[in-house]
């Protein structure tokens, strides 16, 4: 019972953290001091296509997957962390085209500020995975478990700085033409 | 197909893309986007940047139908 409320109480508290990081880091990374998201026509249209190149991705990645865990003798990654796979792979999809497709940083957003707020998200996130890492949390009888949620996050967010990196380059080359 | 009379009258108009962007509140690069032909701005938009640029529908975005 006493854990259970313990229990309860260390997820009320981690949700409203939670909810305080996310208003800080909205508030942050935007030039005109509001927390919603301001995109033009053609920004929410390429959202659009990115998140279609998400889902199918998605579907495509389960598709995938239901065969690994159909026909594989042995099985490195538990049914949690596939999905959650999954979930980063669409997302990075869609992160990235919407970024290639100069969709990703709204109107009002301060891009240099969305990356030194996404290089310490991502710095919290593998931190965290390292220590489920140190704990024996990540791997468990040799297959990968949901504890790697951090670590995956992490990676995804650092996969996404190269693509940042492409994209200024080619913006500044065009300038230059 | 390139738009150069957008280009052509937002420069005579000595605005840059990000100001014509800011008045019209769209971003640089879908102004960029247009001039390039890129991108097809729905009709809201193009009468916002007639009237940013001074000049009707038909002088920056009408064409002929090809024979």
């Amino acid at each position: 019972m006493e854990y259970n409320l313990g229990f309860l109480a260390g997820g009320i508290l981690a949700a409203i953290i939670g909810v305080i990081f996310i208003c800080i880091f909205l508030r942050y990374t935007k030039t005109d001091n509001s927390t919603k998201c301001k995109y033009d026509e053609r920004q929410q249209l390429v959202r659009g296509i990115g998140f279609k190149y998400g889902f199918f991705t998605f579907i495509i990645y389960n598709a995938a997957a239901s065969v690994f865990i159909s026909f594989g003798e042995k099985q490195y990654i538990d049914h949690d962390a596939l999905m959650l796979i999954g979930i980063f792979i669409s997302t990075f999809v869609y992160a990235a085209f919407c970024i290639w497709k100069e969709g990703y940083f709204s109107l009002n957003e301060n891009p240099k500020r969305v990356v030194i707020a996404f290089t310490a998200i991502a710095l919290l996130n593998f931190c965290i995975g390292w220590r489920s890492y140190l704990h024996g949390l990540m791997f468990e009888n040799g297959m990968l478990t949901s504890h790697c949620i951090n670590f995956l996050c992490g990676i995804l967010i650092v996969l996404l700085f190269p693509v940042m990196a492409a994209k200024h380059m080619n913006k500044q080359k065009e300038a230059e033409e | 197909m390139k738009n150069l009379r957008l280009k052509s009258a937002r420069a005579a108009k000595d605005l840059s893309q990000q100001e014509l962007a800011s008045k019209v509140g769209v971003s640089r690069q879908t102004i960029s986007a247009i001039e390039k032909g890129d991108y097809n701005p729905t009709i809201n938009l193009c009468i916002a940047i007639c009237h940013a640029v001074d000049k009707t529908l038909n002088d920056l975005f009408w064409e002929e139908p090809l024979e």
